[in-house]
């Protein structure tokens, strides 16, 4: 440990020498005159923010003027570059700085009262530090103190999954959310999320059954509009999406996506009709998709009682999972068009037709 | 309503007059407040903007009030007249176009202007070049910077 952390001082003295050289070399050529400088705080503050992040911070070295004013940046988002680009591993330097490091420093530096967005993105290549818990939560302990309003976690290092701060499931500011990958979600009964009208929970790591039906049955999604969940392993989840329907009343876009699990045949589904139908279903579902379909009877008996009851539905789209035989896969589709769609005008759109699931890119998606 | 009170007439602080449409002035949030205001008549006195700066504005003004709620082919069209209309600008007039935008409270045109600016200035070299920013710190300074704060310059 000792020993590596001598070879990162050194390999920070190196970078240093090599940066302010390069710089010197660069700043002998200036003459013109340097109007942009004058500009009030708050208008340089906006010219950053259509720099890239770390371009953005880099800026602290250009003056005196410029010393603080990235600090007062909204967004902030912090992508892994080592992960793959085009299929290929960048060669992996380990020398180089993690990125969980630049991440925790800069935000500790940073000030602005209000954070609109908060992306993180930390690759599989990512070397972990061994209390990744701690800095995990204290990141989204900064956004949520700062009243963030889009937040985007993905953890794709090989540790296990993070935890996530408790305040996050109370945090009144939070319109947008989406969690992938190493997180685990572990939600308290006293969670609230009263302003979340985009909610994308993508292959997280549920702490249990109990927290995912907490998730879905206490809570309250009423400004909910759009919601993505990617489901990592079997659970027997079809009641609790009932649940999240029912105190989802404003829900206008569903896209589910089960394409990475593989059901046991011996695992039991259960499926029971709600006692009442969900009011999204009578007055906002207009999307509605499902990736990974098998056509287990009880799915089917959930999509069919989807398809009765959601009257404004525009478009619903199915994706048979591609491991089913052609076969089957023609028996399902048949099923599913015999089906009938108490919207008439709706479209019913099969695997290759389907948008497919959004490119859950979460860089950048600036809120207007 | 007649036509004299669908026009409106834009003054500069080097009093050059412009007489454009209404439609095209109240892209401006702040012209539109005053528009609200009784008091201001046909002619609106604009204190902080030059003659030069207000009409390249209006020309921003015309060119987006009129494709306004067409279809996509002229949202494109819209893309690229933007892009040529920043394209060529010098340090001095995107500063004064930065500062217009804000005074006249003109959101979309603020952003491409601001956008602009920083689309010249990829890497830090580039601040200094496109934009002259001297830097001033001892060397001293900028290496104590450097060296507190590296994980921002480690490419």
């Amino acid at each position: 440990q000792c020993k590596l952390h001598m070879r990162y001082q050194y390999y920070l003295q190196q970078t240093s020498q090599r940066f302010l050289k390069k710089r010197a070399k660069s700043c002998l050529k200036i003459e013109g005159e340097d109007k942009i400088s004058a500009l009030p705080d708050d208008l340089l503050v906006h010219i950053l923010s259509f720099v890239p992040t770390k371009h953005a911070m880099a800026t602290m070295i250009l003056s005196k003027r410029w010393r603080y004013i990235w600090t007062m940046l909204p967004n902030l988002t912090y992508l892994d570059k080592y992960t793959h680009i085009g299929g290929l591993f960048v060669k992996s330097d380990q020398q180089k700085q993690p990125i969980w490091r630049y991440i925790d420093e800069s935000l500790q530096l940073h000030k602005a009262p209000v954070l609109e967005t908060l992306v993180i993105g930390i690759g599989p290549q990512c070397p972990c530090p061994v209390d990744l818990d701690v800095y995990v939560e204290r990141w989204i302990a900064t956004a949520v103190d700062r009243k963030v309003r889009q937040l985007g976690i993905k953890l794709m290092w090989s540790a296990g999954p993070a935890s996530v701060c408790k305040s996050l499931y109370t945090c009144d500011t939070l319109v947008l959310l989406s969690l992938c990958d190493k997180i685990l979600v572990d939600v308290p009964s006293s969670a609230c999320l009263p302003s979340l009208k985009t909610l994308n929970l993508i292959s997280v790591v549920y702490k249990d059954e109990d927290s995912l039906v907490t998730w879905c049955n206490t809570f309250n999604f009423s400004h909910l509009m759009e919601c993505t969940i990617g489901l990592l392993y079997e659970l027997d989840w079809l009641e609790s999406l009932m649940g999240f329907l029912q105190n989802s009343p404003n829900l206008k876009n569903l896209y589910i996506d089960q394409k990475f699990i593989r059901l046991a045949e011996d695992f039991s589904l259960s499926w029971n009709e709600p006692g009442s139908v969900p009011g999204c279903l009578s007055t906002h579902l207009e999307i509605f998709e499902w990736e990974g379909y098998i056509g287990r009877r009880e799915e089917k008996e959930a999509i069919r009682y989807i398809f009765a009851n959601a009257k404004c539905l525009k478009r619903a789209g199915i994706s048979v999972e591609p491991a089913c035989k052609l076969k089957d896969k023609e028996k399902m589709m048949r099923e599913l068009e015999s089906m009938s769609r108490v919207s008439t005008s709706s479209q019913l759109l099969f695997t290759t037709q389907v948008r497919y699931l959004r490119n859950l890119s979460i860089e950048n998606d600036r809120y207007e | 309503m007649s036509k004299s009170e669908k026009k409106i007439v834009l003054k500069s602080l080097d009093n050059e007059a412009f007489e454009v449409e209404k439609a095209v002035a109240l892209q401006s949030q702040t012209i539109w407040v005053m528009c609200e205001d009784k008091c201001v008549g046909n002619e609106i006195p604009l204190e902080n903007v030059t003659g030069q700066i207000l009409a390249k504005v209006i020309d921003y003004c015309k060119k987006h009030a009129v494709v306004d709620g067409d279809g996509d082919e002229s949202s494109e069209e819209l893309k690229n007249w933007d892009t040529e209309f920043t394209k060529n600008m010098d340090q001095s007039t995107l500063f004064n176009m930065i500062l217009a935008a804000n005074y006249l409270n003109i959101k979309s045109l603020l952003n491409l202007t601001c956008q602009a600016v920083a689309d010249k200035t990829k890497t830090i070299d580039e601040f200094h070049t496109f934009l002259n920013i001297e830097n001033n710190f001892t060397p001293e300074e900028e290496a104590q910077i450097c060296q507190e704060n590296l994980w921002a310059f480690d490419d």
